[in-house]
């Protein structure tokens, strides 16, 4: 019966850290799929706002909330977290369009 | 206070350094496509991307000696053009000079006003009901309204701040990279024009907007130049904008503005 436990404590310990999207509630660190995803959202309402989001990220963030219906899909995190990075890259765009760019010759 | 001066200062020069005339723009804009393509007259920018390449300049005049794929919708569209009650509108009921006035800066309501804007805006009136911006009827009512200035100058004014405010904001769309491919209007257009991209050879900018709208092809349609903008941001991986917002509609005070002085066409055939 011990050993079974012990057995089983591993099994779950060992899942937990093999796949890092899976959440432990219990370690009090938060979500990283939640957090992704909200920095993903924030960033395309941002790029939407100014007319600079890019043509994939919104089909994106859709994409990753149906993969995140699977519990600790690491494909989900990744899918959010390349959205955000997306919506990073458009951010830089935008400072640099707000001065007004003028032709190279 | 010293530091309020230098603030103002340096906010005069960066406004300075985009904000030029058109005539000083349009003067630079030609110089550069005359470095790259010596040989081609201005006048023949009105032709576009066939006044670059022979071969399919070839094949361009081969189907306008047909019967260009244009054709009948063209006719339609001057049919609608009466069936709408569009010789009723104000704006509209002198055809050809509507295409030659617009876009032009309206100062009540300080924005810019197209073709295609005041178009719905009369159908609206007309019928009671919405016309779209990129296809259908109001390619085929639009591309008769530009026939009837066929021979006439495009001819876009810039003359008070509020206008020139708009056009420096479509001038930055224009010039300014955006998408996945972090590409400008201006990369395509301008520096590469003349180019292959894949199957096709890239058209001057120069001349983009005397033959609007335009039949392609690919389409197997017409199209307004705003369809063409969503088609052009798709392909640069940017979200393509409402077709007659604001932002579109000021690329587009720009846009035409750099083909003044270029004749508008009835030849509107594209691959
Ligand atoms: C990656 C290259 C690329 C970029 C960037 C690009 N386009 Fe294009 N564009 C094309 C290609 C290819 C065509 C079809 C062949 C041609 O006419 O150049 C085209 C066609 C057009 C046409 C139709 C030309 C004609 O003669 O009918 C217009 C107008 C146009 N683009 C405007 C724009 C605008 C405005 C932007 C910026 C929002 C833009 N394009 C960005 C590649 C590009």
């Amino acid at each position: 019966m011990k050993k079974l436990l012990l057995t089983t404590l591993t099994v779950l310990s060992m899942s937990a850290y093999a796949v890092p999207s899976c959440h432990n509630w219990n370690d009090g660190s938060s979500d990283p799929f939640a957090a992704a995803i909200s920095a993903a959202e924030a960033g395309y309402a941002a790029n939407l706002k100014v007319n600079m989001a890019w043509r994939d990220t919104g089909k994106m963030i859709k994409e990753a909330k149906k993969l995140s219906a699977t519990p600790c899909s690491d494909a989900a995190l990744a899918l959010a977290n390349k959205a955000h990075t997306q919506t990073v890259n458009a951010t830089t765009q935008t400072s640099v369009i707000s001065s007004s760019p003028g032709p190279r010759f | 206070m010293k530091k309020i001066i230098t603030t103002v200062v340096g906010i005069g020069f960066l406004v300075g350094a985009a904000s030029a005339d058109v005539a000083s723009d349009q003067k630079a804009f030609i110089d550069h496509f005359k470095s790259i393509q010596p040989n081609v007259e201005f006048a023949d920018y009105t032709n576009g991307v066939y006044a670059y390449d022979a071969g399919s300049r070839d094949q361009f005049e081969e189907i306008l000696d047909g019967i260009p794929p244009y054709e009948d919708a063209v006719e339609k569209g001057g049919l609608e053009f009466v069936k709408f009650g569009f010789n009723k509108c104000d704006a509209l009921k002198d055809p050809a000079a509507a295409r030659v006035k617009h876009p032009y800066f309206d100062e009540a309501t300080q924005k810019v006003v197209t073709l295609e804007g005041v178009m719905k805006a009369c159908y609206l009136k007309q019928t009671g009901k919405k016309l779209g911006s990129k296809k259908g009827k109001i390619a085929r009512m639009s591309a008769w309204i530009s026939d009837q200035a066929a021979g006439e100058k495009v001819n876009v004014k810039v003359d008070t701040a509020g206008a020139q405010a708009a056009y420096d904001e479509g001038k930055a769309f224009f010039y300014g990279k955006r998408g996945q491919f972090n590409m400008s209007c201006a990369d395509c257009h301008v520096y590469y024009a003349g180019k292959k991209a894949r199957a096709d050879i890239l058209s001057p900018a120069l001349g983009h907007t005397t033959h609007v709208p335009m039949y392609r092809a690919k389409w197997g349609g017409m199209g307004t130049l705003q369809r063409r903008y969503g088609g052009c941001l798709k392909n640069m991986r940017a979200k393509p904008i409402s077709a007659q917002s604001e932002t579109m509609n000021n690329l587009e005070y720009f846009h035409q503005a750099m083909s003044n002085d270029l004749e508008i066409t009835a030849d509107r055939y594209r691959k």
